[in-house]
């Protein structure tokens, strides 16, 4: 039995996830090992991206500078979300746990004992970087464990185009060329033997990444599946536009929802990245265009994931893998897990059948905990307008309605392996959507009410106080070029 | 509004599993209910000579108790792992240490960049400090101080069961826990719905309760006999169903700050270094041998005299289908039962305990809350099982037809794919509720022969020269460090020595 190790991998598409998987490959396979990237007119990127914290671990280890990739992609920082027209009330995500532990037991149990009692405010209030970013503030975190800025966290808002470019840089060992895909032809074992391109070069390679936002490659191939979720997410297009930017804007991706869906606007330097996600039986794209006021690309949205993203020879990352509203300001996260698992379970060059079996359970199930994240903002959205009430025909995940269950019960977060959103998003977005346990832990009761109300008021005071003190978001990406 | 919150809690039965649960629940929700504990003198507690794990350090820590006083009330020895011998093969040994092996370099795993590397720098127990001080018979507390390879020491404690409970009790009284001496005659049901209103002690006295905790051990009073709890039933991968208990005065290695298990003809033997006497036991399988027989086993690995009565115990492995029913919480071995090969006895009930006050219930009861503590539950004792499971899969041995079952047996399938896994390029993936982290599968799968065929290909990319040259100087420091670590026995003397005179020992 051959075990010879990778000697070639072949990237079709192109775009973010094609970079992102290029760049940390060339990163990390031996020099021996050659990779190409086939970038497709359809994979080229467009919009803006809204990333979690967790996407600057991934340019730590591709040695990608901040200060240059912010230049490059026209970055903002980002402190969290802001959800407007889904409850009655706005809310915003920040990327700072609120509040903290208070005697072994989570903050929220405390922050709900003292509303019960009187005054607590939001919960939002109790998260620095919510504050911070309502306020149009900015400051990176602190490395002093007993400063209160050491509780920040932030991600970034980066123009597609000008992080694909960034990513490009990083990659010098990689070929590049464009071509469109002309034929993908199998061997009789179901593994691909060559991507033929319209020109006519038939590209071989032992491993296939398929990046195309279709999934050409891996659809083509048999045993990939489709799990349709476009019931519970029913947006299946984005209009995107860049409008003119404001003055000094705030630190946070806004999410506001509206009759025909909802509209996304993430603050780039130089502009605003709009976008509209909208059922196309229900709103044209006309008057989508209408809604945002002016020219607008549109691009297609499948909601929903492949049975399995790793058949044979062909890993699919990315769209081709999986798609979501990018609703959760998690956008590059499928593909930073994707890349980073592949890795993880990078296989030989006569394939391994036994790390694909791994590698789509652990997608599969991460893929199914983000998609419940998005499906919950539609579970607990006050809005009876036809998209809205038809995204809850569909029923929930058991998975999502156990986890909601056990949250309106006693605030209990249930967490499952593999998830995205760990303990304080998953709070902050139930809280946020106006879902309250009927019951705090009963552990909270051990603190004396007084102190518990002095402890919280003063707590309120200090990260408001923190967050004023705090330069301008716009002037914090002037300090830092 | 919400229904009223709990006021009594009547705790059955007194052996480790009572009174831990009482000692956390007078802790933590003292002064918000009243805590009453009923045992018998006449009912003998299994607890024998018990090993633990390090998650033990913050049981003790939540209650506050100091550790010394703890270990000399308790005669306990400190323990870094695991010694394993004739596992896989007749006169095989490996330790299973508390801890990680090396430093992950790159982000690649410390365990890939060894397995290329190996026949340059030794064997993989080199790497972790508990492994090596382990093998000296060295002990001392880790370094606060995170730049310190001693930081890295994890460690537990050998001591023993009966004393703890002992112990324990003292707190729990201490803090206004009630101890009600008697026998439980009859359990008294609501009409309603059928849950546990009291129970009637033979001496006619009843005691009512909102909320009931079973720690009846095998006997599962409440859960079992009295609410009809079935028992889920594992035997056929893991076949002992009898153990033979019997202490010995210390001799042959002394106080080593490890538990021995030795793979026996049919089942296993434990070793457990107290302070003033050697725990030993032999658990087996009573389809593969029989009681006089695992006895004389027993008694011809001993290594010290004995004049104790030989305590036989039966068991079956499995769990209980629900280790809560309506207002009844099975901790301890009413809940389930696990040979004590990875001493997880001890740590079940802890998980047990800290789940409760998690989800500490009101009068309502809500079965959404209940659903969630027997999820749990079930999920962390059935990686357990599966980690038990692999130390009998993975043998080469055939020396008796017991090895020949468990060589050969079918086993649960997430644990095929765990091994599966590792044995091709050594690929591990943690489940966020295994109590068992990568470095213990990594060390039992390595141990016991599982070695990946090859290693990940990442690794490939560091340079091979450095790459011993690093690992060859980890491995020294390691070594240095432990020996720098002084004797257990005389860490032991000097930090927590029992009072001689009560523990029957010369001075």
């Amino acid at each position: 039995m051959s075990r010879s190790p990778l000697n070639s991998v072949a990237v079709l598409g192109g775009g973010v996830a094609g970079w992102m998987t290029a760049a940390a490959l060339a990163r990390v396979l031996p020099g021996a090992c050659a990779i190409r990237v086939v970038d497709t007119a359809d994979g080229a990127p467009r919009g803006a991206l809204s990333t979690l914290p967790a996407l600057r671990g991934f340019h730590g280890l591709l040695g990608l500078n901040e200060p240059a990739l912010m230049r490059a992609a026209r970055g903002t920082f980002k402190l969290g979300a802001r959800y407007s027209g889904w409850t009655d009330e706005d809310h915003v995500e920040g990327f700072s746990d609120a509040g903290a532990n208070l005697d072994g037991v989570a903050f929220h149990h405390h922050w709900l004992r003292v509303r019960e009692r009187g005054e607590a405010g939001r919960y939002e209030d109790y998260s620095l970087a919510a504050v911070a970013a309502r306020l149009g503030r900015f400051a990176p975190p602190s490395e002093d464990p007993r400063s209160v800025l050491s509780t920040l966290s932030y991600g970034q808002h980066l123009d597609a185009a000008g992080y694909v470019a960034a990513l490009r840089a990083t990659a010098g060992r990689v070929e590049a060329r464009s071509g469109e895909i002309a034929q993908v032809a199998l061997a009789p074992d179901g593994r691909i033997a060559a991507v033929i391109l319209a020109d006519g070069e038939r590209i071989a390679a032992d491993l296939f990444v398929d990046t195309t936002p279709d999934g050409r490659l891996i659809g083509a191939t048999p045993d990939a599946g489709w799990i349709d979720e476009s019931t519970a997410l029913p947006c299946d297009r984005l209009a995107l536009r860049e409008v003119a930017p404001r003055a000094n804007p705030p630190p946070l991706t806004e999410f506001e929802a509206i009759a025909e869906g909802w509209l996304r606007r993430v603050p780039l330097r130089g502009g605003d990245a709009v976008a509209l996600a909208y059922a196309g039986n229900l709103t044209s794209d006309e008057a989508a265009r209408e809604i945002l006021g002016g020219e607008a690309a549109i691009v297609r949205l499948r909601n929903g994931r492949r049975e399995r993203v790793w058949t044979g020879n062909c890993v699919a990352i990315g769209p081709a893998a999986s798609q979501l509203e990018p609703l959760n300001g998690d956008d590059a996260q499928s593909v930073q897990s994707g890349v980073g698992r592949l890795i993880a379970l990078l296989p030989t060059a006569d394939g391994s059948p036994l790390a694909a079996m791994e590698y789509n359970r652990l997608m599969a199930e991460e893929h199914d905990r983000a998609r419940d994240m998005a499906v919950f903002r539609y579970v607990a959205a006050a809005r009876s307008d036809p998209l809205w009430a038809r995204s809850r025909q569909a029923a929930p995940s058991p998975a999502l309605a156990y986890k909601q269950a056990q949250f309106e019960s006693r605030g209990r977060v249930v967490l499952y392996d593999e998830e995205t959103f760990v303990e304080g998003a998953w709070v902050a977005a139930f809280l946020g959507h106006g879902i309250l346990p009927r019951r705090h832990d009963r552990l909270a009761d051990r603190l004396p009410a007084d102190q518990a109300d002095a402890a919280l008021a003063r707590l309120r005071g200090l990260i408001r106080q923190a967050a004023q003190a705090m330069p301008l978001h716009a002037d914090a990406l002037k300090d830092r070029p | 509004m919400s229904p009223s919150p709990i006021r009594k809690v009547l705790v059955l039965g007194g052996g480790t599993a009572g009174w831990m649960t009482a000692a956390a629940l007078s802790k933590v929700l003292g002064d918000q209910v009243e805590v009453t504990l009923i045992e018998s003198e006449q009912i003998g507690t299994v607890g024998v000579g018990e090993a633990t794990i390090p998650p033990i350090l913050t049981f003790n820590a939540m209650l506050g108790i100091d550790e010394r006083d703890f270990m000399r009330a308790t005669r306990a020895t400190f323990k870094l792992g695991i010694e394993f011998r004739d596992w896989t093969r007749l006169g095989d040994r490996y330790i299973h240490p508390f801890g990680s092996f090396g430093l992950d370099i790159e982000a690649i795993k410390f365990h890939q960049v060894w397995r290329k590397v190996r026949d340059q720098v030794g064997p993989l127990e080199d790497f972790n400090l508990a492994a090596v001080a382990a093998r000296q018979n060295r002990f001392t507390l880790p370094d606060p101080d995170p730049a310190k390879v001693l930081s890295s020491l994890k460690y537990a404690f050998h001591f023993d069961a009966g004393l703890y409970a002992r112990f324990l009790r003292g707190f729990a009284e201490a803090r206004g826990a009630r101890r009600i001496e008697g026998k439980v005659a009859d359990v008294g049901l609501r009409g309603e719905d059928g849950f546990i209103q009291s129970v009637t002690l033979e001496d006619g006295r009843t005691f009512e309760a909102d909320l009931f905790i079973d720690c009846t051990g095998f006997r599962a009073l409440l859960i079992g006999q009295a609410l009809g709890g079935r028992h889920v039933d594992w035997s056929h991968w893991l076949p002992n169903d009898r153990a033979v208990a019997l202490p010995c005065a210390t001799g042959g290695d002394g106080l080593t700050p490890y538990t021995r298990a030795t793979a026996d003809k049919a089942g296993w033997r434990w070793r457990i270094p107290l302070q003033h006497r050697t725990g030993n036991g032999y658990v087996y399988s009573s389809a593969h041998i029989g009681d006089d027989e695992a006895l004389a086993g027993l008694l011809a690995g001993l290594d010290g005299p004995t004049d104790a009565e030989p305590n036989f115990l039966r068991f079956q492995a499995g769990r209980r289908d629900r280790a809560w029913i309506k207002n009844c919480v099975a901790i301890g071995l009413s809940s389930g039962f696990l040979e004590p090969l990875e001493s997880t006895s001890i740590h079940l009930i802890q998980a047990g305990i800290t789940k409760l006050l998690a989800l500490f219930p009101d009068k309502g009861f809500d079965p959404l809350e209940i659903d969630e503590y027997n999820r749990l539950t079930a999920l962390q004792v059935e990686l357990v099982r599966d980690f038990i499971i692999l130390h009998f899969k993975a043998t080469e041995r055939s020396d008796t037809p017991y090895w020949d079952y468990v060589r050969t047996m079918e086993i649960p399938e997430s644990l095929q794919r765990k091994i599966d896994l590792f044995a091709g390029r050594g690929r591990i993936f943690q489940s966020d509720y295994d109590l068992f982290a990568e470095p213990s599968w990594i060390a039992v799968l390595m141990g016991q022969g599982i070695v990946p065929r090859q290693y990940d290909a990442l690794v490939d990319s560091l340079p091979q020269a450095a790459l011993v040259q690093r690992l060859q100087r980890m491995s020294a420091l390691i070594g240095q460090t432990a020996q720098a670590m002084p004797d257990h026995a005389a860490f032991i003397a000097r930090y927590c020595a029992a009072d001689a005179a009560a523990a029957g020992v010369p001075a």
